[in-house]
């Protein structure tokens, strides 16, 4: 944190500019989520304000009565008016509380779901990019994790209107005693408003400067809970060094976490101290003009109840400003994320005016890759050099080449997950940019090499290959059963109802093989002219391999089938061959006439091959 | 279910497959969906238990307005002094405040209380109660692990099914490993293969029948100690977001600073010259978790469980398809250099690809929860039952 001065000032003053116009966004959100409960909740809020000090002022009546009757021998009925009125103002203000909880409560579970759902929507607009970018994915995160200070930060603003009402009316019975005695009251608040500045930029520094050991304690714990890593963690004894880097980084934080709260409520009790002085200051003089006959009994009580209340009402007063600045800073991340344009993340899809129209891929002229290069967002070098060369339409079509070699990459750039930096990607003679992202994507289906394992039915994890018809059952068994799936979905307790998976109690896990075959019909499922399946062999037996090649040979045969695959048996179905090596393409062409040019095809089949003979 | 569906939409890991497939609609239909059940739900709630909270309120307003009165009228009759009046008025002010605090926060107590008991429930959690735990210690000192293993490893009619399923997922399964071979296990998905590993790892423990090793069921030895002498790489094994050193160092926790053996670790599982290729090399951190990181491809990071699994000293390492996404070459020399790798070890792998199965000295296949067939490639294949076809079924596209 060397950009840092002493103080975090710089940092935070910056933090702050993009406070102030947080708020007309965050009350434009907060009414957009329902403008009845919103406008219902202020109403309620200045109810609930006046009702205190109208209490506290009839209060005065009640007692002026009952000296007046006990002076003239009167009965008691002559208090029963202010008396009944004190005791409706309890009722109503019970009922106003009341109905403010619900209110809120509803409320608040409404800005939690609507507040989510628009960091989805946002989500969802976001490019593949922002997902592989740590620095953008990071925004999500944290908008997710500082979600809750919408509430809270609501909560504070209607506080604050609330407290302003009373304190203005309970001031307006405190300068019937003297309207120095406001002044007064708002001095012994000096002390406490400046402690409380100081600290919320302490708890700024504190918060900013222990984000990595917070997010370090956080993968701790995360690699103790996650079922993912439990394995390992058991095999290789790693349970003691996982507890002990939390803790060590916890206490990090934890150490001056504690300095700062100790610091803080010895500072605030000091200043509580102060404003005693004040409070008596004012009781002594009223005690003084009621004495002298100045002021009614009745008055003298309910000053001295409205200074209690008053400078207890400015103590919250002020932490709730503190606290609707506060969870405003948490805030910005929200906001950041709602406002930043998908386009500009680094990576991002670019976007044209789209005017092609898709022709079907059987009577299309197929893909091309024309000198294509392409490197992630946010690193230098190079994946993809210079990669051309053309898919046929219905041709089964293998990308070969060492790990690393950029093979995922070029499935990405076809799919238009990204686009190249430079170079272009053809569909049917058109530059894909030049097509409707949805209608590009709805030709393509990919099985990836980490394939989703969606913890839902099976008949669902196939079915989600196509949304549309994701309750066409009879669909979705043909598929299972062109994927290699159907067999053991069938095994399952519930069949093609089953849950899988770990989350859900009822859920069955399947093993590896049969999670990429049901992968597999997935992508048969959506019925698109191109396939493209990444090491769609890489989890399945012998058998199943073959079969494989059989159903894309028969169920694929009107299908453009492009592959990747270390498999050279897997590798075989492809009737052509594309040899990638260190970003650019250095061979191609079918099996056979690759084995003829003996390069780099010829030598690491060769290699593998060598295993089977003999 | 609505926080899974929000799960997958926010994500990296099905980043992929929501856009190829075109599913952050219906996702985030779905999401609105399940919350708007739970706000039905929730408002019932609220507006039935505030009928209780009123109820009770009113019975407290009750008994203060009574008093209030009383208080009121007394002082006309002049019974008791003005003074005493104020006192009771600035009470009855007081306590209205306290009287809706205590009855929110009893139930706010409540809630809480829900909460920590879960808490407590968690912690009080019997680690051996659980359905598919480990079984405790049957010996009272329990025993050294053999160094080095003499005799090898034997399943005597094991059988095993998950913790609330039904189904056996090994059935009475009985063979011998001897010690110091290269095993590789065979059969067709879903035959168990995998769990057959967690047994033999102690990650799980027989339902019936035991795992014996150097004639001693594995129970009977110390934990940690087995702990250290058995290691895996797993089909899903884990991409630690850190740096490459403490990546493969994590493979021994007590050397994770000794960067010459993770070196000779990384060499060894044949990821060194990528890491050497990284921006920091060995301190630059993986994956995507973290600003500075950097991803590697599937291979690279299988190539990083290996080295993981090489920087202990165990005694017998178990690989679970430890070449699915390693390309030919690199398959090619994880194969040359496998004998001189493992002289010491005893080496258990699983795979669907015969050229890794090859390594092998001794080949056993598992069907339908039993143990098939074990001899040597030759042998397996001259007897031409599900190993011989299994293995031309892939051969034949080796043959032009």
């Amino acid at each position: 944190m060397s950009a840092v001065d002493d103080w975090g000032n710089t940092e935070f003053k910056q933090a702050m500019r993009e406070v102030v116009p947080l708020y007309p966004r965050l009350l434009r959100l907060l009414w957009e989520i329902s403008p009845l409960f919103f406008i219902a909740i202020i109403v309620l809020m200045i109810l609930g304000a006046v009702i205190p000090p109208a209490v506290i002022w009839t209060g005065k009546f009640v007692v002026d009565a009952v000296v007046e009757a006990a002076k003239a021998d009167l009965p008691w009925t002559v208090t029963l008016v202010p008396v009944t009125i004190v005791l409706s103002l309890w009722v109503i203000e019970l009922l106003v509380g009341q109905i403010n909880m619900i209110v809120s409560g509803i409320y608040n579970t409404l800005v939690d779901i609507k507040s989510r759902g628009r960091l989805l929507e946002k989500a969802a607009e976001m490019d593949l990019a922002f997902f592989e970018s740590p620095r953008f994915y990071d925004k999500l995160h944290h908008a997710e994790r500082e979600r809750w200070a919408l509430t809270s930060v609501h909560n504070s603003i209607m506080g604050l209107i609330g407290q302003f009402i009373t304190i203005t009316s309970l001031f307006a019975i405190l300068s019937t005693l003297h309207p120095i005695a406001i002044l007064v009251l708002v001095m012994t608040m000096v002390p406490n408003m400046t402690v409380e500045s100081i600290f919320v930029k302490r708890w700024y520094r504190l918060d900013s400067e222990t984000v990595r050991d917070w997010r370090m304690a956080e993968y701790m714990f995360r690699l103790i809970e996650i079922r993912e890593a439990a394995k390992e963690v058991r095999i290789f004894s790693l349970k003691d060094y996982l507890v002990n880097g939390f803790h060590k980084y916890m206490n990090v934080w934890f150490t001056r976490y504690r300095k700062n709260s100790i610091d803080e409520s010895t500072l605030l009790t000091l200043c509580s101290a102060i404003g005693m002085v004040g409070i008596a200051l004012i009781w002594l003089y009223a005690v003084y003009e009621a004495v002298n006959g100045n002021i009614t009994i009745g008055t003298f009580t309910m000053i001295t109840i409205a200074a209690e209340q008053a400078r207890a009402m400015l103590m919250s007063l002020v932490s709730n400003i503190i606290y609707a600045v506060a969870d405003a800073l948490s805030l910005t991340w929200y906001f950041q994320f709602l406002r930043l344009n998908p386009e500009s993340v680094e990576g991002a899809l670019e976007k044209r005016e789209t005017t092609a129209k898709l022709l079907s891929s059987t009577s299309g002229k197929g893909i091309e890759f024309r000198n294509v290069a392409f490197r992630y967002p946010d690193t230098e070098p190079l994946i993809l050099k210079d990669i051309s060369f053309a898919i046929e339409p219905n041709q089964k079509l293998a990308i070969v080449g060492e790990n690393g070699a950029g093979k995922t990459t070029l499935i990405k750039l076809m799919t238009r997950l990204y686009d190249p930096v430079e170079g272009s990607i053809e569909m049917d003679g058109r530059d894909l940019r030049d097509y409707d992202l949805e209608e590009v994507r709805s030709a393509m289906s990919v099985v990836f090499q980490d394939f989703a394992k969606y913890d839902v039915s099976a008949a669902e994890n196939v079915g989600w290959g196509d949304i549309n018809r994701h309750e066409d059952r009879d669909g979705i068994i043909a598929a299972a059963q062109q994927g290699g799936a159907h067999e053991s979905i069938m095994e399952l307790p519930s069949g093609y109802d089953t849950v899988l998976g770990r989350t859900f109690d009822e859920g069955m896990d399947i093993s590896g093989g049969e999670w990429q075959n049901i992968a597999i019909a997935r992508a048969f499922f959506a019925d698109t002219p191109v396939l493209i399946l990444d090491e769609p062999s890489a989890a399945l037996d012998a058998f199943n391999e073959q079969a494989l090649y059989d159903r894309i040979n028969s169920a694929a045969v009107q299908k453009t089938v492009v592959f990747i695959s270390h498999r050279f048996s897997t590798v075989r179905m492809a009737n052509h061959i594309v040899v990638i090596d260190d970003g650019s393409v250095i061979e191609s062409g079918s099996h056979n006439e690759l084995m003829r040019i003996d390069g780099k095809y010829r030598h690491m089949f060769s290699r593998q091959a060598s295993r089977y003979v003999g | 279910m609505a926080d899974y569906l929000a799960r997958l939409v926010t994500f990296r890991d099905s980043a992929k497959e929501v856009r190829i497939f075109s599913l952050k609609e219906y996702f985030t239909d779905r999401y609105y969906y399940y919350r708007n059940l739970y706000l039905t739900a929730y408002r019932k709630l609220v507006i039935d238990e505030s009928y209780i909270t009123v109820a009770l309120n009113m019975l407290g307003l009750i008994g203060m307005a009574g008093i209030y009165t009383y208080a009121v009228m007394e002082a006309v009759v002049e019974n008791i002094t003005i003074g005493e009046l104020v006192m009771v008025v600035g009470a009855a002010q007081q306590a209205r405040g306290q009287l809706t605090g205590l009855i929110s926060s009893g139930g706010r107590f409540y809630e809480n209380s829900l909460f920590v008991t879960r808490f407590f429930q968690f912690l009080d959690l019997e680690p051996e109660s659980i359905e598919g735990a480990l079984q405790p210690p049957r010996l009272e000192k329990p025993l050294h692990f053999p160094s080095p293993i003499r005799k090898g490893i034997e399943f005597r009619r094991v059988s095993f099914k998950y913790p609330q399923t039904d189904a056996l997922v090994l059935e009475n399964v009985s063979f011998k490993l001897p010690v110091g071979g290269k095993i590789a296990v065979v059969g067709i998905n879903g035959a168990g293969k995998t769990t057959m590993i967690k047994l033999l790892s102690r990650l799980y423990d027989p339902t019936s029948g035991s795992v014996m090793l150097d004639g001693v069921d594995l129970r009977d030895y110390d934990l940690p100690q087995l702990r250290t002498n058995i290691s895996v790489v797993f089909q899903d094994f884990f991409r630690y977001d850190i740096s490459a050193s403490d990546n493969v160092g994590l493979g021994n926790i007590d050397e994770i600073e000794e960067r010459d053996l993770i070196v000779t670790a990384a060499k060894r599982g044949g990821v060194h010259e990528t890491i050497e290729e990284l921006p920091s090399g060995y301190d630059t951190i993986l994956g995507r978790t973290f600003e500075q990181g950097v991803d590697l491809s599937g291979g690279e990071w299988q190539n990083m469980a290996i080295a993981r699994a090489f920087m202990s000293d165990a005694q017998l390492l178990i690989l679970d398809e430890p070449t699915a996404a390693l390309d030919a070459l690199k398959e090619h020399q994880l194969y040359e250099r496998f004998s001189e790798l493992t002289e010491d070890k005893t080496v258990v792998f699983i795979s669907h690809r015969f050229s890794t199965v090859r390594m092998a000295d001794l080949i056993m296949v598992i069907n339908g929860g039993e143990v098939t067939e074990v001899g040597p490639h030759e042998e397996l294949l001259a007897n031409g039952d599900l190993y011989a076809r299994m293995f031309t079924t892939q051969a034949s596209r080796y043959v032009s």
